[in-house]
């Protein structure tokens, strides 16, 4: 599990003779030099590109430090992987609509690249739903529990196990078509 | 192998493309820095931050006269409108429309332009008053976006690059008094462009002088009027500009005295006021309104001070952000969009890089026309009428129109 393990994300920044403002920021600085490496994995695998991940990334912590304002985040860990994820969403609604309906496949944020062309694998994932494809990178790449993936998407474990059947199922019924082929 | 062990090999794998990453903290808190001004920015009335400037002991008329002040409302469309004097022909000359669409993608903007037919507005061919002649050739920064159809330039720019563009501080020399370039958020071009022309009395060293004397805002709505219709909308600008020109000329110790004067006023003339201030202040006591004034100020004093650039200087881009209302659009949740990250990609640069030389400059002009602010110029302004293009050019063979100062307004 690739969590914020061993970071101090919660304590006031250890800095003096800063405004407000600034320990802000430097607490935000703090959670990034730590967790921006493993949070734009989670984006890439989300968007399937690497510049809408640092978009994502980057919108993340600008959020962090706004929530920051209100005092203390009790698990940050968990509460910026579901801004990511969701931030992931709402720019794959974005693009639906933008399109005017579903993203053709193999066109996810043009990672459609060699890697992705021979990847089927990947190929099935990016024709998953945000929500489906939350779950499955959540389950299989964080190593999230049902229990976790719920909390990062604000959902319930039943969902989430919903979400993870549908998505097998998905990616396999993709997959045997493909091989057909 | 089986399906879980194929899947996370292939995510491991494709994982792996966020080495290839450039992200780190001097650009990400660079967007908060910006992100947070803004927002900051946004949640205060413009007064409010306009007198923070002032109180901060900052020297904003001078650093970089502001541009102009928007008193609201979403930052959907800027009309830009350029004035000037032609010779032949005595008629305004140029308008610029900036479109602002929110859920577009920036980098969308920068391939798709509109343009639109010149709107067939009776005040766009009325004649320039006598002694209301800007100077030729002063130099305009310009997005290269914009496309000349006719007497308008069209633009379509994110919020931030327009703000970037026409914020930018104007560091040459005082243009005359009478030249003026105004840009005004949600208006129609017919009522930006009928704004414009009522604007022409506003004359900056009558202004100055009704100040001298008592520093009403009477005296100053009279001195600004100079006989001619006023919308009341216009009015509110040049007052807003006379105030910032008054703090700015006040010792320090009286500035923020004066400031709660002036709140005073805006509260009486349009209840403008923040909604929880505005609770307080329900029974309007006036010395209750009085202590909230004063409260609200002292308890936001630091941190708009700190988002408008220090003590020692305000960011004039952060002071425009507020006048302009930015905050408005960007307190909406359109966060993805709108707060894009500005670097070396982004418009507002390549729009420097694009300047073009400048010819023409007569020697009373010579001052405007020298670089480094000769960015754009053209002798070849099209009168109204003239044929509209409506052409998508592509970057390199966008017409400019005459030059005009950007972030620069009134005296």
């Amino acid at each position: 599990m690739r969590v914020m393990e061993g970071v101090d994300l919660v304590a006031p920044a250890r800095v003096t003779g800063l405004t407000p403002a600034g320990e802000r920021l430097a607490r935000v600085e703090a959670w990034f030099q730590s967790e921006h490496a493993s949070l734009l994995r989670l984006a890439v695998l989300l968007t399937g590109e690497l510049h809408a991940a640092e978009d994502i990334v980057q919108d993340a912590f600008l959020r962090l430090h706004r929530r920051s304002k209100q005092g203390p985040i009790d698990d940050v860990a968990p509460y910026a992987r579901a801004i990511v994820v969701n931030l992931a969403r709402t720019r794959f609604r974005r693009r639906q609509r933008l399109q005017d309906g579903p993203v053709p496949e193999g066109s996810i944020d043009g990672h459609d690249g060699a890697a992705g062309d021979r990847d089927e694998m990947w190929r099935a994932l990016m024709e998953l739903s945000a929500r489906q494809r939350a779950v499955m990178v959540l389950r299989y790449y964080e190593d999230l529990s049902e229990q976790q993936i719920a909390q990062v998407l604000g959902t319930s474990t039943g969902a989430v196990k919903k979400y993870a059947d549908r998505a097998r199922t998905r990616m396999r019924s993709l997959l045997a078509e493909r091989n057909r082929l | 192998m089986s399906f879980e062990e194929e899947l996370k090999g292939s995510l491991t794998r494709h994982a792996a493309l966020a080495e290839h990453s450039v992200m780190d903290w001097p650009r990400v808190s660079g967007h908060i820095r910006r992100t947070s001004r803004a927002r900051t920015l946004a949640s205060l009335p413009l007064a409010l931050a306009l007198a923070a400037a002032s109180v901060a002991g900052a020297r904003m008329i001078d650093r970089a006269p502001s541009s102009l002040v928007a008193g609201g409302g979403p930052v959907d469309s800027f009309v830009y409108t350029v004035r000037r004097q032609n010779p032949e022909k005595d008629r305004l000359l140029a308008s610029m429309r900036v479109e602002v669409d929110r859920s577009a993608s920036y980098r969308r903007f920068v391939n798709e332009l509109d343009v639109e037919a010149l709107p067939d507005l009776p005040g766009l061919e009325a004649p320039v008053a006598a002694g209301d002649a800007p100077p030729s050739g002063v130099p305009l920064r310009m997005p290269t976006e914009l496309v000349v159809a006719g007497d308008v330039v069209y633009a379509r720019v994110k919020p931030e690059a327009a703000i970037e563009w026409i914020a930018a501080p104007y560091t040459g020399p005082a243009p005359p008094p009478h030249f003026q370039v105004g840009l005004e958020p949600d208006h129609e071009y017919g009522s930006a462009a009928f704004d414009w022309g009522s604007h022409a009395g506003f004359d900056p060293a009558t202004m100055r002088a009704a100040l001298e004397q008592d520093g009403s805002l009477e005296a100053l709505g009279a001195a600004t009027v100079d006989g001619r219709a006023v919308t009341k909308n216009r009015f509110h600008l040049d007052r807003d500009r006379a105030v910032e020109a008054r703090l700015a000329s006040l010792p320090d110790d009286q500035r923020l005295r004066h400031l709660i004067d002036f709140l005073r006023h805006e509260l009486d003339a349009q209840q403008a006021w923040p909604e929880d201030a505005e609770a307080e202040v329900a029974e309007s006591e006036e010395p209750r309104r009085r202590l909230a004034i004063e409260a609200y100020v002292a308890e936001h004093l630091e941190e708009l001070i700190e988002v408008l650039g220090g003590r020692d200087y305000v960011d004039p881009l952060a002071a425009d952000w507020t006048r302009r209302a930015v905050a408005e659009a960007v307190g909406e949740d359109y966060d993805m969009d709108l707060l894009v990250w500005i670097d070396d990609e982004d418009l507002v640069w390549r729009m420097v890089e694009d300047r073009r030389p400048l010819g023409g400059c007569s020697d009373a002009d010579k001052d405007f026309c020298e670089p480094p602010w000769v960015d754009i110029t053209t002798t070849e302004l099209v009168s109204v009428g003239d044929p509209v293009s409506t052409a998508v050019p592509d970057e390199r063979s966008v017409r400019y129109v005459d030059s005009v100062p950007t972030g620069w307004m009134g005296a």
